[in-house]
C-alpha cells in the first residue's frame, strides 16, 4: 500500500502543496488566479504547512490505524474504509460537531470555510500521485509504498506469505535464490508481515526506527 | 439456553464501539447483542437534530442490516437483558430466553429521571435521550403543540431547545443556576453562547425552577419556583442522567453510583466487563472514582472493552472534562478544567467578542490544563493534545493563542 510520507529535513515551507491541494479540491477554476486570490481561499485545503519552532512542517492527515476522530465521531460520518485503510467522512452525516477537530492531536482534520462539516485528506485517490506530492518542488513530500524488504536478509522461508491476510505475498525463484515478492495492488500496509518476519527482511517504510529518531532530533533541535 | 462466546447487552455507542472492536481482532468467535431498543444502534447526540428537520432516522442509523450480517454479529432488538446470573454466566432476555455467555459486556447505558413534583405523570412530559422519545415529540408538534418549555441549561437541554425552535415552536429554557452551561462555559462564553441563542428565539430564563406542572391528562401549562405560571404543551426533563442499574441490582456485581469497573473495564466478576454511561471509574482528574454520562467517554470505554475482551490489554487512562458543540454556527470547545481555583495558575485570553470570537487557556507550572474556544477552533485538537501528554509551553506561550496549529509536539 502507498501512503504520503514527510521528509522533515527536505521542507522549505514553499507551500505549493497547500495550493495544489486546494486547487484539486476546489470547484473555482483557479486555474488563472493570481496567488494573491489564492491566497484568501486558502482555508479550504487539506494540508497546512506551518513552523515547528523554526523548522516548516506540514501538517496532514495521517490515516491512523486507531484514529482518534473516528473514536470521537458521534454521527459515524468519520470512518475507516477497511478496503484502503484510509480515514474517510461521509459529508452527508457530518453535522459540524467539531468532535474530531477536537480529538486529532495531529490537526488533520480541520473544519471547512464555512464552518459546515469538516476537511481531511482524502488522498486524492482519483489520480496516480497525490496533488500535494505532486507539486512538491523538493521531494520533502513522497508517495510511497510503506511497505520495504531487503533481499539479503530474506531466506525465502515463506512466513510472510502465510501470515498476509490479503494474499498479496508470493515466493518467488530468483537467481539470488527464492524471495517473496508482494502485490503491490494487494497490499493494505497492515504491517504483520514486517512484525512476523523472523529475519527481519520486510519492514515497514513509516516506522523505520531510524527514520522516526531523525525526526525527533530535528524537532528538539529546532527550539 | 443459546450459547455465545461475546454476549453484548446494550446497543449505544459503547456497545457498538465495542463488538465492532472484537469482530477486528477476533475473526470467528460469535458475538450477540441484545438491546431494549427496537432500532439498530444510532447517534443518541443527533436526536434533537431529528426533531428540527436537521437528520432522518435513516441517517442517524450508524450501520445498516448488512453491516453486522458481514460481521457476523446477532442483534436482538426488543428484547434486552432483564437478569444478570454472573456465576452461572447467565443472562435471561425480556422474552424468557436465556443465554450462556463466554464474555459478557454491559453497556446499559443511563436513565434520566423527571423529579418528583404534582403532575409529573402528565402525557406531554418527556425526557431527551432516546429516539423514541424524538419520534413522539415530533407527533405532538404534529399535532399542533406551539409551546414548549424545557428545564435544565446543559449540552442537552439546549440542543433539545434548538431542534424544537428550529421545527417552529416557541421555546423556553429554565435554568436553576446563573448562567447556560456551567460545566462546559464561563460567564464571558456562556454570554456569547447566550447572545446567538437569543437571537435565534430560544428564550433562556436563569436562577429559577419549575415547582409544578398544570393540567388534566396532559400538559397545559408550568408553575414555576418564583410563582410565575406559563402555558405549555410540551414539557423536556434535561437535568443530568444516572447510571441505569435496574437489573444489576440484586446480581453479583459490584455497583455504587454506577457498576464499578478497574482501568481494563472489567467488574468484580473476571469474565464480566462494563462500558459506558452505566461504569462508574477511577478518574485521575477528579481524584476520586466517578460516573460520567457523556459520549466520548463512553464511545472510548467501549473500545478499550472490546480489547480487553479478545485478550488484548488496553488501559483506560481516565477522562478529563472536554466536549465540542455547536449552535448556530457558532462553535464551541471546552477541554480540561476552565474554572481553576486556588494555587497557581495562569490564564491567558484572546477575544474579539464583536465577532463573536474567544479564546481563553489556562496554565498551570507553564503546562495547559484547560482552553475554552468560542467562534474560532481550529487549533483546538493541538492544543488538546498538549493537555493530554502535559508538555510544558515555556517559552512557546505566545503561539498558544495564535490562530495555527502550533505543532510543539509531536
Amino acid at each position: 500500500m502507498k501512503t504520503i510520507l514527510v521528509d522533515f529535513e527536505k521542507c522549505v515551507g514553499c507551500r505549493l502543496c497547500e495550493r495544489a491541494c486546494l486547487k484539486k479540491h476546489s470547484t473555482d477554476n483557479l486555474e488563472e488566479t493570481v496567488v494573491s486570490e489564492i491566497e484568501k481561499h486558502l482555508s479550504k485545503q487539506r494540508v497546512h504547512v506551518e513552523l515547528a519552532g523554526t523548522r516548516p512542517y506540514p501538517l496532514r492527515c495521517r490515516h491512523c490505524d486507531d484514529a482518534a476522530c473516528v473514536t470521537a465521531c458521534m454521527t459515524g460520518a468519520m470512518h475507516i474504509d477497511y478496503e484502503t485503510g484510509m480515514v474517510n467522512v461521509d459529508y452527508d452525516k457530518c453535522i459540524a460537531c467539531w468532535m474530531c477537530v477536537m480529538n486529532c492531536p495531529y490537526g488533520g482534520v480541520l473544519p471547512n470555510e464555512d464552518y459546515t462539516h469538516v476537511l481531511k485528506c482524502d488522498r486524492c485517490l482519483d489520480i496516480d500521485v497525490p496533488a500535494c506530492v505532486d507539486a512538491c518542488p523538493k521531494d520533502a513530500l513522497v508517495y510511497e509504498e510503506v511497505e520495504m524488504r531487503d533481499d539479503n536478509l530474506c531466506v525465502g522461508c515463506g512466513l510472510c506469505v502465510q501470515v498476509c491476510p490479503f494474499n498479496a505475498i508470493t515466493m518467488v525463484q530468483t537467481d539470488r535464490g527464492l524471495k517473496s515478492r508482494t502485490n503491490r495492488d494487494l497490499c493494505r500496509g497492515c504491517s504483520i508481515c514486517a512484525s512476523s518476519c523472523p529475519y527481519g527482511a520486510i519492514f515497514m517504510n513509516y516506522t523505520t526506527s531510524d527514520k522516526l529518531a531523525d525526526q525527533i532530533k530535528e524537532v528538539i533541535n529546532s527550539f | 439456553m443459546e450459547k455465545c462466546k461475546y454476549l453484548i447487552v446494550g446497543n449505544g455507542i459503547a456497545g457498538l464501539r465495542a463488538a465492532d472492536t472484537i469482530r477486528q481482532e477476533d475473526k470467528i468467535g460469535s458475538i450477540l447483542m441484545v438491546t431494549e431498543e427496537p432500532y439498530l444502534s444510532y447517534s443518541r447526540p443527533l436526536i434533537s437534530y431529528l426533531i428540527g428537520g436537521e437528520t432522518t432516522v435513516d441517517k442517524m442509523i450508524y450501520y445498516p442490516q448488512e453491516w453486522y450480517d458481514k460481521r457476523d454479529i446477532n442483534i436482538k432488538l426488543n428484547n434486552g437483558a432483564v437478569k444478570f446470573e454472573p456465576i452461572a454466566n447467565k443472562v435471561v432476555l425480556k422474552d424468557g430466553t436465556e443465554v450462556e455467555y463466554e464474555k459478557l459486556l454491559i453497556a446499559t447505558g443511563g436513565k434520566s429521571k423527571i423529579p418528583d413534583m404534582p403532575g409529573k405523570d402528565l402525557d406531554g412530559i418527556y425526557t431527551f435521550t432516546h429516539l423514541d422519545t424524538s419520534l413522539k415529540i415530533i407527533e405532538k408538534i404534529k399535532s399542533g403543540a406551539k409551546r414548549a418549555f424545557v428545564i435544565g441549561g446543559g449540552l442537552v437541554g439546549l440542543k433539545a431547545a434548538q431542534g424544537l425552535v428550529d421545527a417552529g415552536l416557541d421555546v423556553t429554557v429554565v435554568i436553576a443556576s446563573n448562567q447556560i452551561m456551567s460545566q462546559l462555559l464561563d460567564e464571558t462564553a456562556a454570554s456569547i453562547v447566550k447572545r446567538r441563542l437569543d437571537r435565534k428565539g430560544v428564550r433562556v430564563i436563569l436562577n429559577t425552577s419549575i415547582s409544578e406542572v398544570v393540567g388534566k391528562d396532559k400538559v397545559e401549562g408550568i408553575i414555576l419556583e418564583s410563582g410565575d405560571e406559563h402555558d405549555c404543551d410540551i414539557l423536556i426533563f434535561a437535568k443530568g442522567v444516572a447510571p441505569d442499574l435496574k437489573y444489576i441490582k440484586g446480581s453479583e456485581i459490584k455497583f455504587n453510583e454506577g457498576i464499578l469497573v478497574e482501568k481494563h473495564m472489567r467488574t468484580n466478576i473476571p469474565n464480566v466487563w462494563a462500558a459506558g454511561d452505566c461504569t462508574e471509574t477511577y478518574e485521575e482528574s477528579f481524584g476520586k472514582t466517578t460516573t460520567n454520562l457523556v459520549w466520548p467517554r463512553a464511545s472510548e470505554q467501549g473500545r478499550i472493552a472490546g480489547f480487553n475482551m479478545v485478550g488484548i490489554p488496553r488501559e483506560y487512562r481516565g477522562w478529563f472534562w472536554m466536549n465540542s458543540f455547536q449552535f448556530y454556527g457558532l462553535s464551541c470547545i471546552s477541554v480540561g478544567n476552565i474554572r481553576p481555583s486556588g494555587g497557581q495558575f495562569e490564564v491567558m485570553i484572546n477575544q474579539n467578542l464583536r465577532e463573536g470570537i474567544y479564546r481563553k487557556v489556562i496554565l498551570i507550572d507553564d503546562k495547559i490544563t484547560g482552553a475554552l474556544f468560542v467562534g474560532k477552533i481550529t487549533t483546538i485538537g493541538t492544543l488538546n493534545g498538549l493537555i493530554k501528554k502535559e508538555v510544558s509551553v515555556k517559552g512557546h506561550k505566545e503561539d498558544v493563542l495564535e490562530d495555527k496549529l502550533a505543532l510543539l509536539m509531536f
